[in-house]
């Protein structure tokens, strides 16, 4: 061991040698008292303040300073510079995986030793570097660093000179892999490792840079894999179909992943994907598109997944996608109806079409793409929101609508209707609230749902008054799912009619309690239940005609009436004869018979309490009923054998008249009355929408003011929407109802501008 | 009645026609009765009779005979004075306490005002000819159209200055009266009938 006052020459003759045996003999051992004497003889020499004139001006060359260091930095440069001159010759041979494997092996071993010596010159790192770094000198590492950028440039870049030979080397390998075959991945980490520990920062040694790894790397890494995956895709959809590439793509993409996981830098995934997601999916995103309709007519569920998997990676990639779904949604649709239509016994009449059927054809349409949306889009909104414009279009208009708007509002309601009547086929309460909910999913469709309100009031309103509402639980739950679609508004005349029926419960039992106090028994043999409806909230329209109360029951209409009238004073009843019914009791045949009857009915019976035989005539006058409609109540009984018409215009009682029950319903809907109520509900849709967009323009113009034509238009179609979809020459007609009415204006020396009339 | 003194009535106004020596039905009449604000067909007020006359520097019969072809020539050349009296004869022709003219009435004060005016050029830059109108005319009775409106009386006006009669100008999208959408939509179908 030199003294510490040994000059340069000893001092780095003795240090040289070291150094050589920690960098190329490192395995050999390096004693500990090696190593001591070796950092003390740094040591002494970096903190010895003797002059060395000559030598220091070499590198930094400030004199007067008394840190020592420079002459120990130059000399370990120029060993490196030597040490990989030898590492230079022997690589110039190699090739491919041999290049890689001793490259490998000698950057371990370079490394390693780089640490050790790193630490040997502790000191000249914390005192000599750190000064020349603090007063700013360029180029000076600490002596770790130091080796790496030896490394590179007298190394690396060496190799890389020639044709890119180590970056080619992995890029061969990769290659091999991805045709299939076993590599040592490795070997490939190792390599590439060191690409990323080569990038120092100039400015500061201990942070990273990625430049090396980019560009030596990187770059020609991504350039490879774009052309590996062109030449492959376009070869594998030339002989495979598209849902086979649909699972290479897949494939190659999660491999590509892997990759980075494995033996690349994380930064690497973003280009690397983008790049792959550029070449499988986007450059074939046009066939992928192609055969998106096969895969739905064929319900190849997994494929669509997978395809939307892929198109989901790509800007733009699922917009083709949507479209073509929802032209396949609506086609699906319209044929299903076109089909139940078609199969109809006449063929065209939409008016026999049984609205179950109906509705089960739109429904299980909806279901099935549902499904493929959930399942194979993953509910995605795109999606969704093209199911639903599908569903909104063929749900309104197909081959069972025509034109009418109003026809599939009807039928629903009209199957709302069959499922919440007693003797329903799906009464157990589950199935009933399931059958409801998928209501609910076609309700959210229709486009007018003013005229499924109505038709629903309507219904309703019979369910109600001829006591045939399968449960009140069932009832209440239906108006809640359309309070919660539609708002209180929509469904606050349904509460309204239930409020009276039970009203009219208690009403009823008060009279009786009221009568059995205040009359004698005999007086009340006749049994009385009463509903009072609200004429606001009842779809129910007074008879038309005169009707003769029959002397039988009169005494309890006006014991009622005045009951009535000292309960509420001023509230007028108005009694609605062609909806009540009655229970009669014969006593004129050897069975008792109980008939079920209309009132109109039960007073043409009455009459035969004192008669055998009567003419039409006669029964008008008795009952003061219309002869239209007298005759077909007449009909009816002649029908069920009650009545006998023998001769014309003359009726007489049956006295032979048999049945098999006791209970005799002979109430009966007279045709009639069924296409008028049809009639009657869309000409109430048609009143009620001519309010509803007066009233909406003017509420708009009250708050804007003044409004153009256009705009004024939109807002209303808007604001309406919710309730049915207002045509526009409807809206004109209701813009020239109020300017006549003096509520807007056109503002002078405008054409298509209007203003609030305050 | 006090206000019978101050009006001058139907005989008064057939009295009045013989003095212009003009006919009851000329067209230069309603530029007179928009002159003397008429409230109603055959009513002047006092008012509206004095300041009229004296706006036209008219005190004497004679004066009053010279200035009406100076008048019917102003209507039907110049648009502006065109539009006015053709505003002011729908509420001149109109029953009080009514919005609309009854289609009758609407079409003869229509055969006496747009003729005059298409004629003129009060309706430049129209190119609606005379004979063309019967198809407006036949709309009307064909559809079975009971009144006019205010709006409907102004907007018509507007149509024959802004559109030609083959429509191709006719936006369906623009604010016209339904009435109108109605007529382009009803002509179309009947262009080769009609």
């Amino acid at each position: 061991m030199p003294p510490a006052t040994a000059d340069l020459q000893t001092t780095w003759n003795f240090l040289e040698e070291g150094v050589d045996h920690i960098m190329t003999r490192l395995r050999e051992g390096v004693s500990y008292s090696k190593y001591m004497a070796l950092y003390t003889v740094a040591y002494n020499y970096c903190t010895s303040s003797r002059m060395h004139s000559s030598a220091e001006s070499g590198l930094g060359g400030r004199t007067g300073a008394n840190l020592m260091g420079s002459d120990l930095y130059n000399n370990l440069i120029r060993y490196f510079v030597a040490h990989l001159k030898t590492l230079k010759e022997t690589s110039d041979p190699l090739l491919d995986e041999a290049l890689l494997r001793y490259y490998a092996q000698e950057w371990d071993r370079y490394t390693t030793g780089a640490n050790y010596i790193n630490r040997l010159f502790t000191y000249l790192n914390r005192h000599w570097v750190k000064r020349e770094k603090d007063e700013g000198r360029k180029n000076v590492y600490t002596v770790y660093t130091l080796a790496l950028v030896q490394w590179k440039q007298n190394f690396f870049l060496h190799i890389q000179s020639k044709n890119q030979k180590l970056a080619n080397a992995i890029l061969r390998l990769i290659e091999l892999q991805r045709n299939g075959e076993t590599i040592d991945q490795g070997l490939v980490k190792k390599v590439v490792d060191s690409f990323v520990s080569l990038g120092l920062d100039e400015q500061d040694s201990n942070k990273a840079s990625l430049e090396v790894y980019k560009e030596h790397f990187e770059s020609p890494f991504i350039a490879a894999t774009e052309k590996y995956y062109k030449t492959e895709s376009e070869a594998f959809l030339a002989e495979n179909s598209v849902s086979d590439y649909l699972k290479r793509a897949e494939e190659r993409l999660r491999e590509e992943e892997d990759r980075v996981e494995r033996y690349l830098n994380t930064n690497t995934r973003k280009t690397l994907v983008g790049k792959c997601e550029q070449v499988l999916i986007k450059d074939h995103s046009e066939i992928m598109w192609e055969d998106f309709q096969n895969l739905l007519d064929y319900d190849k569920d997994e494929d669509l997944q997978r395809m939307y998997a892929l198109l989901s990676r790509i800007p733009d990639g699922l917009e083709p996608l949507r479209k073509k779904f929802e032209e396949h949604v609506k086609k699906a649709g319209l044929a299903a109806v076109a089909k139940l239509v078609g199969e109809g016994a006449d063929g065209s009449s939409s008016d026999t079409l049984d609205p179950k059927a109906y509705v089960d054809a739109l429904l299980e349409v909806h279901k099935k793409n549902a499904e493929t949306v959930n399942r194979s889009f993953r509910g995605e909104a795109g999606f969704v929101a093209s199911l639903d414009k599908a569903c909104r279009e063929f749900v309104n208009r197909n081959a069972a609508t025509g034109t009418s708007s109003t026809k599939s509002p009807e039928l629903l309601a009209k199957h709302a209707d069959a499922l919440l009547r007693k003797n329903n086929k799906v009464s157990e309460a589950e199935g009933l609230e399931d059958a409801l909910n998928q209501v609910m999913i076609l309700f959210k469709y229709i486009e007018d749902k003013d005229v499924f309100q109505t038709f629903y009031t309507t219904k309703l309103s019979k369910r109600l008054i001829h006591g045939v509402s399968a449960s009140d639980e069932a009832e209440a739950s239906m108006i809640s799912k359309l309070k919660e679609a539609c708002g209180f508004e929509y469904t606050n005349k349904l509460q309204r009619m239930f409020t009276d029926m039970n009203l009219s419960k208690d009403l009823t039992d008060q009279f009786k309690e009221r009568m059995e106090q205040t009359h004698e028994s005999a007086e009340l043999e006749i049994n009385f239940s009463i509903m009072v409806l609200g004429t606001n909230f009842w779809p129910l329209n007074p008879p038309a005609h005169d009707f003769t109360i029959p002397r039988e029951i009169l005494p309890t209409y006006e014991r009622f009436q005045r009951y009535y009238a000292s309960k509420h004073s001023g509230r007028k009843l108005t009694w609605l004869w062609n909806y009540s019914k009655n229970e009669l009791r014969t006593n004129y045949l050897n069975q008792k018979y109980i008939l079920m009857t209309s009132s109109y009915q039960m007073a043409v019976l009455v009459q035969y309490n004192n008669n055998d035989t009567l003419s039409l005539d006669e029964l008008q006058t008795a009952t003061a009923i219309s002869k239209e409609i007298l005759s077909q109540v007449l009909a009816l009984l002649v029908k069920a054998k009650v009545l006998i018409n023998e001769e014309k215009d003359q009726y007489d009682l049956n006295p032979s008249f048999k049945s098999k029950k006791i209970r005799v319903n002979l109430n009966m809907p007279i045709k009639a009355q069924e296409t008028k109520e049809q009639t009657e509900v869309l000409k109430t849709v048609d009143e009620d929408r001519k309010y509803v967009i007066q009233a909406t323009i003017v509420r708009i113009m009250k708050a804007r003011k003044t409004m153009k034509n256009q705009p004024l238009i939109q807002e209303v179609i808007s604001q309406i929407s919710q309730r049915f979809a207002p045509k526009i020459p409807d809206i004109k007609k209701a813009i020239d109802t109020l300017l006549e009415k003096e509520y807007i204006e056109r503002v002078e020396g405008t054409r298509d501008t209007f203003s609030y009339v305050a | 009645l006090e206000s019978d003194v101050d009006s001058i009535l139907v005989d008064g106004t057939l009295r009045l026609c013989q003095d212009l020596s003009v006919d009851p039905e000329d067209v230069v009449l309603l530029a007179v009765a928009f002159e003397l604000k008429c409230p109603a067909v055959a009513e002047f007020s006092r008012e509206g009779w004095l300041t009229g006359w004296t706006n036209l520097r008219c005190d004497t019969v004679q004066a009053m005979q010279a200035i009406l072809p100076q008048l019917r020539t102003k209507l039907a050349s110049d648009a502006a004075y065109f539009q006015q009296v053709y505003s002011a004869t729908f509420d001149f022709a109109k029953s009080a306490g009514q919005r609309s003219l009854p289609l009758e009435t609407a079409e003869s004060f229509w055969g006496l005002l747009l003729p005059h005016g298409i004629r003129g050029g009060a309706l430049a830059p129209s190119t609606w000819t005379v004979t063309q109108l019967s198809s407006w005319y036949a709309f009307l009775h064909d559809t079975k159209v009971k009144g006019v409106s205010k709006d409907t009386w102004s907007m018509l006006l507007e149509f024959l200055k802004t559109v030609d009669p083959q429509f191709t100008a006719y936006d369906e999208e623009a604010a016209w009266p339904s009435i109108i959408d109605d007529y382009v939509a009803w002509a179309r179908e009947h262009a080769g009938s009609v």
